[in-house]
């Protein structure tokens, strides 16, 4: 992992043609290097990761992912494509039109398992005035849509796939890559979200359709300023359900965030230490939502409450 | 009912303490083995068995005098066949183990 630069990098952009070589970009405290010979990922990567510091190519990237066709025959008769990483991904090769889901497949899957200075929890995350919100969560718990729709009010966004908390200062470290919409969440976004900062819909993928949203320019333009740990919320996302915030003793926090953690196995004693020190610091509830509204006015009333210490939940 | 403390299998155990780490929330105990890398959630009756073993108490009836003496409860029932399922039980999670016997070595 790379360590934070003290200065801000300018936010840049690369061409497609670049892509095609290898461009090596700064996200959050990784430089990751990214390479495909598929066209149509070049120019779609090089708009959604607009905006990105690019890395000079001589200094070493953290990892890479390189997303190409199978096969040469695969290129001509039903597409292929297959994300090729360091560490061998279990990831099945896809149709070539979800190519960029292939790379933020290879992406997460590189993260999870190259990340060792770090806890790195499924997770959202959130900052504001200094000190940061984590919302762990499974796939489908809504964590990504809380996540980018607060990151659009005065919530700085810090990631949506992964949170990160560093092991040897207990910080969370921002990693604001793509968002990933599902369903019925993207129109959701769209009507919140300039246009031009989203992807295609990429139908027909194992998870649904799904689409990539770019995170704020403040977001990107903020990068390398970690955060202080400030309040865990579990989300659960249901259709009509009534809004509740359900406080959670420490052991439970503790426990849903081991069965969340990406590395945590891998980190032994640190990661055990660090996450301790999580739920130690942090006060933690469950979040049952059925709208983005509702879900904002528990999670302002929860930092009001347990973060700032003004009301009472 | 007294138990009678001898019919308990008196298998020496020990606990790796400098290999465990705790935390206690509530009522619930969190250990992290360094020695294996796993977490285990455990109760407060194992807890404190696991406690005793770290201690230094290395059979079962040196752990129901220990359990008798701090809780202020009678040795009697079924305490001693429940202590020695649970010291079963921390054995099979690999937070104790039986040390070979004198005879053994």
């Amino acid at each position: 992992m790379s360590i934070f630069s003290e200065s801000r990098h300018a936010l840049s952009s690369f061409t497609p043609h670049q892509m095609k070589g290898g461009v090596t970009l700064s996200v959050g405290p990784k430089h990751v290097r990214l390479q495909s010979n598929v066209a149509s990922l070049c120019e779609q990567a090089s708009q959604l990761y607009q905006g990105y510091p690019v890395i000079p190519a001589d200094e070493i990237a953290d990892f890479q992912v390189n997303v190409a066709a199978t096969s040469f025959a695969r290129r001509l008769f039903r597409p292929k494509v297959v994300a090729w990483t360091d560490v061998p991904a279990p990831i099945k090769p896809l149709p070539a039109r979800m190519a960029m889901l292939a790379l933020e497949m290879g992406i997460n899957w590189q993260v999870a398992m190259t990340t060792e200075r770090a806890l790195v929890l499924h997770a959202g995350s959130l900052e504001r005035a200094g000190r940061s919100i984590i919302f762990p969560g499974n796939s489908g718990s809504g964590k990504s849509t809380l996540a980018a729709a607060l990151g659009l009010r005065d919530w700085r966004f810090l990631g949506d796939e992964f949170a990160l908390v560093d092991l040897a200062s207990g910080k969370s470290l921002p990693m604001p890559r793509p968002i990933s919409l599902k369903n019925q969440s993207i129109d959701l976004m769209m009507a919140l979200a300039p246009i031009e900062r989203f992807t295609p819909r990429y139908e027909g993928t194992p998870k649904g359709t799904l689409a990539f949203l770019r995170p704020p320019p403040e977001a990107l333009a903020r990068m390398s300023e970690p955060a202080t740990p400030a309040l865990l919320l579990f989300p659960t996302y249901a259709a009509g359900v009534s809004p509740i915030l359900t406080p959670m003793g420490r052991a439970e926090a503790f426990v849903r965030l081991v069965a969340g953690g990406a590395n945590y196995d891998r980190l032994g004693q640190p990661g055990f230490e660090a996450l301790a020190r999580l739920v130690e610091t942090c006060p933690a509830a469950a979040l049952h939502y059925g709208s983005l509204e509702d879900a904002n006015a528990l999670v302002e009333q929860a930092w009001e409450c347990w973060v700032e210490g003004k009301t009472k939940v | 009912m007294a138990i009678a403390i001898s019919s308990i299998a008196e298998p020496n155990y020990i606990a790796p303490s400098h290999k465990l780490l705790w935390r206690a929330w509530d009522d619930v105990f969190v250990v992290y083995n360094a020695l294996s890398g796993r977490t285990h959630i455990l109760d407060e009756f194992c807890y404190h068995l696991l406690e005793m073993v770290s201690e230094g108490r290395a059979k079962g009836a040196d752990i129901i005098a220990g359990l008798t003496d701090r809780f202020d409860i009678a040795a009697e029932g079924d305490l001693a066949d429940i202590v020695s399922l649970r010291l079963q039980e921390l054995g099979s999670l690999g937070l104790i183990q039986k040390a070979p016997l004198k005879d053994d070595m």
